[in-house]
């Protein structure tokens, strides 16, 4: 089970947020202010993508090279990002 | 099985001039867009025509909304517009959509158009299921808090 206050949580929180946010701008393209928090957590999942990286290895294929992301502890084993 | 086949044929005359009367029924008189741009549906959708006078699906557009720019294929982010559909000036954070079209024809079924409202935390809206309080529908309560 993940923690709430885990890393992994948080990125899928606000990638969340962000997929939500994506299809209210579908229908309200006009509203700034929801675009500029989109953009907001867009750079927050960045910052917390290199957070989370830094200390348990890529996440997933698109951010490794080669077989690197298999190299270091999957989120559910011991040592993961759980 | 005539009176069957007799039934269906009626039904489905009833359904085509249906069809006929919204086609007939563009809604330009006094609208911001030409009558020969395109057609302004009772829906509030403004839906253009091609080069040969044909409704072109794939290039409509909502009479709040400006044309997207694009890119490739992709549509880049959009300007703000500086006139609302009546061309008055508005707030570019908001948009004078209401949630219901101006003309609502009856026996037709409308969905509100949801109105710009505060969100959610980004944590309590993977809880939720949405970021947005006015669509956190008690549903399912009880089965997921």
């Amino acid at each position: 089970m993940i923690n709430n206050g885990s890393c992994l949580h948080r990125l899928m929180a606000v990638r969340f947020a962000i997929w939500d946010l994506h299809l209210y701008l579908d229908t309200h393209p006009e509203d700034e202010e929801k675009l500029c928090l989109m953009n907001s957590y867009k750079e927050k999942y960045r910052t917390l993508l290199s957070e989370f990286e830094s200390q348990y290895g890529p996440l997933n294929a698109e951010t490794a090279s080669g077989c690197s992301w298999l190299k270091t502890p999957f989120p559910w084993v011991k040592g993961g990002a759980c | 099985m005539l009176q069957i086949a007799n039934y269906l044929r009626f039904s489905a005359t009833v359904v085509t001039l249906m069809s006929l009367e919204f086609e007939k029924k563009p809604l330009n008189a006094g609208g911001n867009q030409a009558e020969s741009d395109g057609i302004l549906y009772n829906s509030g959708y403004f839906v253009r025509k091609n080069n040969k006078g044909e409704i072109d699906v794939n290039n409509y557009n909502p009479p709040c909304r400006q044309k997207m720019p694009m890119q490739g294929n992709y549509a880049m982010p959009m300007q703000m517009p500086e006139k609302s559909c009546k061309g008055e000036k508005v707030n570019p954070s908001v948009c004078n959509k209401s949630a219901f079209p101006v003309n609502t024809a009856l026996a037709m079924a409308y969905v509100p158009f949801q109105q710009s409202t505060e969100v959610y935390s980004y944590e309590k809206a993977l809880t939720r299921g949405t970021i947005f309080p006015c669509l956190d529908k008690p549903f399912l309560m009880g089965c997921c808090k």
